[in-house]
């Protein structure tokens, strides 16, 4: 059994007041393996953002309709009373960190008082042993822990505040950690030291982590397994090898072309054709087939439903019925 | 004919508040200069914080220089006044970053191409726009002329801010982080259209990123181009961009091409 396993998740927005409904998960498949990095690509749109609310249980209006199952170790969190999921499992067995949250941190406080008030918050009132997770935390992030602890969060840069939450989110020592864009405002050379703490920590302590990213080119260097959404759905998911260099799913294979790179011949490169389909119009069909090479009479008809080929589960008639 | 564009010791210092009546001067642009020819393709490669966007900025006309020159065909582009004027903001245009914000949401594709055409003195404005958004590739054109900016997608918006700036014949595009937030399987398309813009008329470009395999790939499609790499407010590399990334001649270039995240190579973690 996976440790988080997420079957058939469906979010819809409702907006009444336009008589549109956003169909943004349209039913998720998902396993988290016990102490892996699973990346999870998809552009925007693509329902990744959406998927990380909806397990964490923080979806925003307007009024969003949930339905299937999240479970952490067989316990479906999505159904316990919302006072348990707080007390028992938010911070403390499933943590996240949400995009650009660099700015959650409190102007007014220094490093250690956020690990104290969050200990304090979530049950560990004891002093000293937040201070000392906080020290032994933020220098598995790359940290000067002495000198970090004492500074306010105006004093920290882009990448040493992003350091910072991530060591605060495993201050509950978690089993799971979702990190959504940890890298996206910050440049190349910070964000490869932002990546090396994201392994480090899933070494030393075996926390499996989601790894939210628009960014595919983030996934050989730290990802175990890849799953990849499309229009409300995971279209492929399995090794990350496997997934990134004989993809079989067409869409995978085309955001891997259209993505330039130092190394590979310049020519190879190409742009897919069209645009994602809009998730307020009803989607007949495969969502991919209005950009895709091979489609087929079915791809038109049918909705492809996930299937394991080989190492991994595919949503194309191109490899099952 | 002088030069299009030419940044000669260009300095831009800031000051800024260091804390209870400290300052400090921030160094954004630290001597540089450049020269931008008719038609040429320059690729300005920094990260956060390296003055690229600055770079732009004194070349646009929108940041004088602390010290130093910005000249638009010789002549110095702070000191340029009325007709002189009219003409250099008409020849160098800017393509925005975030194409959520740069489109105002009250007015149709018609509307805004319609402003600047009108100002520099198209005849026929509607047939102008069409051929505008034809070569953005927004096809057929009569398709986009009454959307509203929140009915087109990122990509969408991104051409209809680069066919505003091509509205007024510009000689040269400044596009700083164009495709920055683009979908990835979206971004190269637009690349496509810079490079085609310049093969086809004959535009100079000055494309500033932080991602130099996007950089690399403009250059291959519009024929090759010369990459320029900041670091702390001064030029570091200046070259071809094949030869800067197979042989890089600073550390700090080398340092930078190791932190590209690539598909195909995962990185020294």
């Amino acid at each position: 059994m996976a440790l988080l396993e997420i079957r058939d998740l469906r979010v819809v927005y409702r907006m009444p007041d336009l008589g549109l409904e956003v169909k943004a998960l349209r039913g998720v498949d998902l396993d988290v393996e016990r102490g892996e990095i699973l990346g999870l690509v998809g552009e925007s749109g693509s329902g990744k953002s959406t998927l990380a609310h909806a397990v964490m249980r923080v979806l925003k209006p307007p009024a969003p309709l949930v339905s299937g199952k999240v479970l952490l170790d067989g316990v479906d969190i999505l159904s316990l009373d919302r006072s348990v999921f707080d007390k028992e499992y938010r911070w403390r067995r499933i943590a996240y960190v949400p995009q650009a949250s660099q700015n959650a941190l409190n102007p007014t406080m220094r490093v250690l008082d956020h690990f104290l008030d969050t200990g304090r918050a979530h049950g560990l009132d004891d002093r000293a042993e937040a201070e000392r997770r906080a020290r032994e935390l933020l220098a598995m992030t790359g940290l000067d822990a002495e000198r970090v602890l004492r500074l306010y969060p105006h004093q920290l840069s882009g990448g040493m505040k992003q350091r910072v939450l991530i060591a605060l989110s495993l201050l509950l020592e978690p089993e799971v950690l979702i990190l959504d864009e940890p890298t996206s405002a910050l440049d190349v050379v910070t964000q490869a030291g932002i990546l090396r703490a994201i392994r480090q920590i899933n070494r030393r302590l075996g926390v499996s982590i989601v790894l939210i990213t628009h960014d595919v080119s983030l996934m050989p260097s730290l990802a175990d397994r890849v799953a990849v959404m499309y229009a409300g759905k995971v279209v492929e998911v399995g090794p990350v090898h496997g997934v990134l260099y004989e993809p079989r799913h067409p869409y995978v294979s085309a955001l891997i072309s259209s993505i330039p790179s130092l190394y590979a011949d310049v020519a190879s490169v190409r742009p897919i054709q069209g645009e994602p389909p809009s998730m307020v119009a009803e989607i007949r069909g495969c969502p991919f087939w209005p950009r895709c090479p091979y489609a087929k009479e079915i791809c038109r008809e049918r909705e492809p439903a996930l299937s394991s080929v080989d190492d991994r589960s595919v949503a194309c008639f191109l490899w099952s019925r | 004919m002088e030069p299009l564009v030419e940044l000669r010791e260009v300095r831009v210092y800031f000051e800024e508040s260091a804390g209870f009546l400290r300052r400090r001067v921030v160094k954004a642009l630290d001597g540089v200069s450049l020269t931008i020819g008719d038609g040429g393709v320059v690729l300005v490669v920094g990260e956060s914080g390296s003055g690229k966007t600055t770079m732009g900025r004194v070349i646009l006309g929108l940041q004088k220089p602390t010290s130093g020159q910005a000249l638009y065909r010789g002549r110095d582009i702070y000191r340029l006044r009325g007709k002189e004027y009219a003409e250099f903001r008409r020849a160098v245009q800017w393509v925005p970053q975030d194409p959520y914000s740069s489109l105002d949401p009250s007015l149709t594709v018609r509307e805004a191409l319609a402003a600047p055409l009108r100002r520099w003195g198209s005849d026929d404005v509607e047939d102008a726009a069409l051929r505008l958004l034809e070569l953005v590739g927004l096809k057929p054109p009569q398709l986009f002329l009454d959307k509203y900016p929140h009915q087109l997608s990122g990509g969408q918006r991104q051409r209809v801010a680069i066919a505003r700036a091509l509205a007024t014949g510009p000689r040269l595009l400044v596009a700083d982080e164009p495709v920055t937030m683009i979908d990835a399987s979206l971004r190269i398309s637009i690349l496509d259209v810079l490079a085609e813009l310049k093969r086809k008329l004959g535009m100079a470009l000055l494309f500033i990123t932080h991602d130099l395999a996007i950089a690399r790939y403009l250059a291959y499609r519009a024929g090759g181009g010369r990459a320029v790499v900041m670091h702390r407010g001064v030029i570091v590399e200046e070259g071809d961009i094949e030869s800067i990334v197979k042989s890089p001649g600073s550390d700090y270039t080398r340092q930078l091409i190791e932190s590209v995240p690539d598909v195909r190579r995962p990185l020294k973690l």
